[in-house]
């Protein structure tokens, strides 16, 4: 904490060798994005668009033989910036400032693009969103042992009313709710091993009292609150790539209470039921309410269609 | 804590997918001359951790801590172990005041009683709760023993072990999740304190395997792990031993692999379309070919896993040999 608060606002060496990098991540539509808009008002902390890259090339560094060879790491970078969502997010946009970093590992040109990107920002330390990385969290664990690993977790009912109003969404139920508890429930297990690296935040509690759980998030990540995270600024929106942000209508905006357990009302009791029945025990774990309604005619048929109609 | 006779030792966990050969590595373990380790525990210390705060109140008193082992000798898990556990060993100062130290000193006591220095515990439900384990010790070490999941399913169906579980696509889904999240988790410790060993490679080579997992233990190989299937009868509770046919003989390799002579197609289609990628990561071999078939056996276990508690009521409508070829039997 008192290294943080010493720490100048400006990326000095110093500040950049002293920052440990942090991960958030959750399934998606759980208010991730959210969470990275709040930390990136952070004076101290920079989080781009998700990477997606790290696990997919970690898995094919064979490929590309020793990272001290530059020749080597030219390579793999050129393929890293291909990669979709870093395309996208436009994390790479100049190849040879990563690359005149010291890069001996995967680990160093990993690290080396992300402060490439902090300090065009302005900032000293840097934090990564991706949400596929929540079935992964030991390929990061293992790349960046030190690493801070934030999970956010939100009620499946609502992640999956979410997925069902966008048109790239799935409204299988059972399967929404099968995929919801396996990723929760292998992240904050895997966490739970990680130990006081690992920080599970619920996204009811973020809009319930965004301050509290901003003061415990930096406080896990050793960084001083700054009230700025609260703030939502209209700058917020020049983060995201503009064929995005339809997805991410109410991320740039304060809090809404309103989305907190919205499924109350808006979802079928078939649908609670199926989805209870499917994750119920994953639920409780994160001390959601459950309802244990009596499977219902409707809620009998609906999931005998999803079991057997709408299978492939 | 050095105190009356009972040292401090690390714990040692054998994990592992049901019907993995996870009985078979604890005989092993169980025949070097410094390692204890009793019959499954199943579901003994899970349910008394879950006791321990509320039936027994956090074993705040003395009094409940007496009451939780009287309870516990009582139990037939314990029993089966077939040990004499003296209650003043048990109750003995210092008095254990957690569930860990309650059960730490069980397995303890267990050990002192056949000389053993180290104590261990078998439990194959504990595979997706490495983050207990690791809360209540943490500075066990855990040995994960993974078997080819399709050896697994054909092992379910011929020993009728659990209800339900002859159904392919079933087995599949667990082994896959199970295996997962062990592998996952385990990864998250130091590999001082985790190993991964193949129930196959255990088979082909035990002397090299059982020499790594010394090694991994700190403690010298010796030779007597090998002669495990002589202490059988006084390991294995009798009733269970039907289970185990293989047990009291030297490991046997060509129960490895039993699949590719025993798995019809459409089995083997259904487990590898379910669990493919996590049968190659361990690297067991899948085919391409072989995952396009059974697709109808695939809804049909579908349906048959959803409507499993039916089914011992409709199987009495069906020849005995029809009822067998579907998974209808018990």
């Amino acid at each position: 904490m008192t290294q943080a608060r010493d720490a100048c606002l400006m990326p000095t060496a110093a500040a950049e060798a002293s920052a440990v990098p942090f991960f958030v991540v959750g399934e998606q539509r759980s208010g991730t994005t959210k969470l990275r808009i709040m930390l990136n008002n952070h004076p101290r902390l920079a989080v781009p668009f998700e990477s997606g890259f790290i696990p997919v090339f970690f898995g094919r560094l064979a490929e590309y033989g020793s990272l001290t060879e530059p020749s080597n790491a030219e390579r793999l970078l050129n393929d890293i910036c291909l990669h979709p969502k870093v395309d996208k997010g436009g994390l790479v946009p100049d190849v040879a400032a990563v690359l005149s970093r010291r890069i001996a590992s995967y680990r160093d040109l990993v690290d080396a693009i992300f402060r490439e990107y902090a300090k065009r920002k302005g900032k000293a330390r840097w934090g990564d969103k991706t949400p596929a990385y929540i079935t992964e969290v030991e390929t990061i664990a293992s790349i960046f042992p030190e690493a801070r690993l934030i999970h956010v977790v939100r009620d499946g009912r609502d992640v999956a009313l979410s997925l069902g109003g966008l048109n790239w969404g799935s409204r299988h139920i059972p399967r929404i709710a099968q995929d919801w508890r396996w990723k929760t429930v292998l992240a904050h297990k895997v966490g739970t091993v990680l130990g006081d690296r690992f920080l599970e935040v619920r996204f009811e509690d973020i809009v319930r009292d965004a301050e509290g759980e901003l003061r415990r998030i930096c406080e896990f990540l050793g960084e001083p609150f700054d009230p700025a995270v609260l703030a939502y600024s209209a700058s917020a929106e020049s983060e995201m790539p503009p064929d995005s942000m339809q997805w991410h209508r109410t991320s740039t905006r304060p809090p809404d209470p309103a989305k907190v357990y919205e499924w109350k009302r808006r979802m079928p009791i078939a649908d609670r039921i199926l989805f209870e029945a499917a994750a119920g025990d994953a639920l409780e774990l994160f001390g959601y309410e459950r309802e244990r309604l009596a499977p219902t005619l409707g809620s009998r048929i609906k999931g005998l269609y999803y079991a057997v109609v709408r299978r492939w | 804590m050095v105190s009356n006779g009972l040292p401090s030792v690390e714990p040692l966990f054998i994990v592992g997918f049901q019907r993995s050969g996870t009985t078979l590595l604890r005989l092993m373990l169980n025949a070097h001359p410094q390692i204890a380790i009793p019959h499954d525990s199943a579901e003994l210390w899970p349910t008394y951790a879950r006791l321990a705060s509320t039936k027994y109140r956090g074993l705040r008193e003395p009094d409940d801590v007496r009451r939780m082992v009287g309870d516990l000798l009582a139990e037939p898990r314990i029993r089966a172990w077939r040990t004499t556990l003296p209650r003043e060993s048990l109750l003995a100062d210092p008095l254990p005041c957690t569930f860990p130290e309650v059960m730490a000193r069980f397995h303890l006591v267990y050990a002192r009683a056949h000389g053993k220095l180290r104590w261990g515990d078998k439990n194959t439900g504990t595979l997706v709760e490495l983050d207990r384990l690791n809360a209540e010790f943490p500075r066990c070490q855990i040995i994960h023993l993974v078997r080819d999941g399709r050896d697994c399913a054909q092992s379910h169906r011929s020993k009728h072990y659990l209800y339900g579980y002859e159904n392919v696509l079933r087995v599949a889904l667990e082994w896959r999740e199970q295996v997962t999240l062990c592998h996952k988790m385990g990864a998250m410790l130091s590999p001082e304190r985790f190993f991964e060993l193949r129930y196959e490679d255990l088979l082909a080579d035990s002397t090299a395997a059982l020499s790594r997992l010394c090694q991994f233990l700190n403690l010298p190989f010796s030779p007597l792990m090998l002669e495990y299937h002589r202490h059988v009868e006084e390991h294995v509770p009798r009733d269970r031993r039907s289970l185990w046919p293989l047990l009291d003989r030297p490991p046997v390799t060509s129960n490895a692999f039993k699949w590719k002579s025993e798995m019809s197609s459409g089995d083997r289609a259904v487990f590898e379309r379910t669990a493919g990628d996590l049968l190659r990561s361990f690297g067991y071999e899948t085919s391409e070919a072989a995952a396009r078939q059974g697709k109808l056996l695939e809804l049909w276990y579908l349906v048959h896993s959803r409507l499993a508690w039916r089914m011992q009521a409709i199987r009495g409508f069906f020849p005995r040999w029809l009822s067998n070829r579907f998974g209808l039997g018990r």
